[in-house]
């Protein structure tokens, strides 16, 4: 490979300075593209988060206080084992209680610092046979009572309701996301080309003196990427906004029961990346295409 | 230097451009190559650096087949010959010395070679004043005299130029061709195709006409008929 980066680049910039409109163009959809399919993403991470200790079937939750006794903890066990309406049970003790509590408030120093595992809870997760709300009402109200219970909370509808609301949105976005990607990889399809007819002098020229291959093709390639990493930047800036929006939804009147309605930082960084190596891979294999296509070298 | 043996060229709907052509032409030539619109001038340059492939036959440039070079070393035959065109094919978005220095940059030739050579060979096709001038400010015999530097600004041993008066008055084209002449007697061997009469006959170099693309005619101090 017989090229400087630096006359790369000095190619690269023509090539920018020749069509600007084409390539901002281009660059706002794969970044629309990306910000929709990592909102979709984000969103099932913060229901996910929210609805945690509500999967597999749990429909309420027998907390005991901190501090009950062993007796009284297996006495629980025991009558949730002995009722024929309850399918299972699972227990989580107080260190793994501190732990979920820990992932739930990730992004918040303060209320993680301010517990320690001796002031959680333990607590039993109950899947019931029969899932109705009127069912799981009775039930979780007959262990109200029960000696060392702090709190019975049962899952509501809307908990159920959001859940799925979360489920088709995700569906949603995803689908919408996947569309747009297809449809930026086609502009940056046509852009590349179209670049490549605008620059035919120049490559025809680079051909009969001698350049490689490799660089008459690089610019190209990396016009493309450059387009879909400019685009994961942008959505890298966007998703953290994104996120906020979600946490705003769960914080309001009506959903106060999805407090947690938030991805973690890690999983919108996450996200974010992997929205940036997509946009990339876009730019780079739709170039990667055009070019196999129209230039002839 | 270049060795055409039994080449043959068909382009698709059996247009035949070259049948059983076969000749030599030696390092330092001056070759003129003649022929009617349509006789393989253009497939007889085209062959030489390997922008086509001959349907049969071998051609050897500088003492190798180019038929059995490899994609990624085409480039390189191409650093070893210069190219002419009736059109120029400068770039329009670049002055005089960019367009030169371009036939380096693109081919990885350090900074300070390309700040040597450019200005010597704009010196030696008379453009020096024009360095930062852009193609349409110059003359049609100006715009090719930078096409003739950026040909052989990296020093080649083969010049192809073809029909590169095609588009000059005749007082410019002998000027081109002054320059062309300078060039060969540095021992680059120069190929032109050509329709230009008159050029031919005043030269008196080797002529090699071409007919339907059979070689009709391979004369040493040749006319154009």
């Amino acid at each position: 490979m017989n090229f400087r980066i630096g006359n790369i680049f000095r190619e690269l910039s023509y090539s920018l300075r020749r069509n600007p409109s084409l390539f901002l163009g281009t660059m706002a959809v794969i970044a629309i593209s990306l910000i929709i399919v990592g909102s979709g993403l984000v969103l099932g991470d913060a229901v996910g988060n929210a609805t945690a200790r509500w999967k597999d079937g749990v429909e309420f939750a027998v907390f005991m206080n901190p501090d009950s006794s062993q007796v009284e903890i297996e006495a629980v066990s025991a009558k949730l084992t002995a009722n024929p309406e309850i399918e299972r049970h699972s227990f989580v003790d107080q260190q793994n209680a501190f732990i979920e509590f820990q992932d739930l408030f990730q992004d918040s120093d303060l209320i993680r610092q301010s517990v320690t595992v001796e002031d959680m809870p333990p607590s039993f997760r109950v899947v019931p046979s029969n899932p109705e709300s009127s069912v799981v009402e009775a039930l979780a109200d007959s262990f109200r009572d029960e000696p060392g219970v702090f709190q019975v909370v049962a899952a509501t509808d809307a908990i159920r309701d959001i859940e799925d609301i979360g489920e088709r949105l995700n569906n949603r976005f995803f689908f919408v996301g996947i569309f747009l990607l297809a449809a930026a990889m086609l502009l940056v399809y046509n852009t590349i080309r179209t670049t490549i007819f605008s620059r035919r002098r120049e490559v025809e020229v680079m051909r009969l003196v001698g350049a490689s291959n490799w660089y008459i093709r690089v610019p190209f390639m990396v016009e493309g990427v450059l387009q879909g990493l400019i685009a994961g930047v942008l959505t890298i800036l966007a998703l953290p906004f994104v996120n906020d929006f979600i946490a705003s939804l769960g914080n309001t009147q009506s959903l106060a029961l999805l407090d947690g309605l938030r991805a973690t930082p890690s999983q919108v960084w996450s996200t974010s990346i992997l929205m940036t190596i997509v946009g990339a891979a876009i730019g780079g294999l739709a170039s990667a295409v055009a070019l196999s296509r129209y230039l002839d070298v | 230097m270049i060795k055409l043996e039994n080449v043959s060229k068909v382009y698709k709907g059996d247009v035949v451009a070259l049948r059983s052509v076969s000749c030599e032409i030696q390092k330092g030539e001056f070759v003129f190559l003649v022929g009617p619109s349509g006789s393989g001038k253009s497939t007889f340059m085209r062959l030489l650096n390997k922008e086509e492939t001959p349907d049969s036959g071998v051609i050897y440039v500088a003492g190798k087949d180019i038929g059995r070079l490899s994609g990624w070393r085409v480039p390189f035959l191409r650093r070893n010959i210069g190219c002419i065109f009736q059109d120029f094919k400068l770039l329009d978005n670049r002055t005089v010395h960019q367009n030169v220095a371009f036939a380096l940059e693109v081919i990885g030739r350090p900074r300070h070679v390309i700040s040597n050579q450019v200005p010597a060979i704009l010196e030696l096709v008379g453009l020096s004043k024009k360095a930062d001038n852009y193609p349409e400010e110059l003359s049609g015999g100006e715009q090719q005299r930078v096409s003739i530097a950026r040909a052989f600004v990296n020093r080649p041993l083969i010049l192809l130029a073809d029909e590169p008066t095609g588009n000059l008055d005749p007082a410019t084209s002998v000027g081109i061709m002054k320059l062309l002449d300078r060039i060969n007697k540095t021992g680059t061997t120069v190929v032109m195709a050509t329709h230009d009469r008159g050029i031919v006959d005043t030269m008196r170099k080797r002529v090699i006409e071409l007919d339907h693309g059979t070689l009709a005619r391979d004369q040493v101090r040749g006319v154009y008929e």
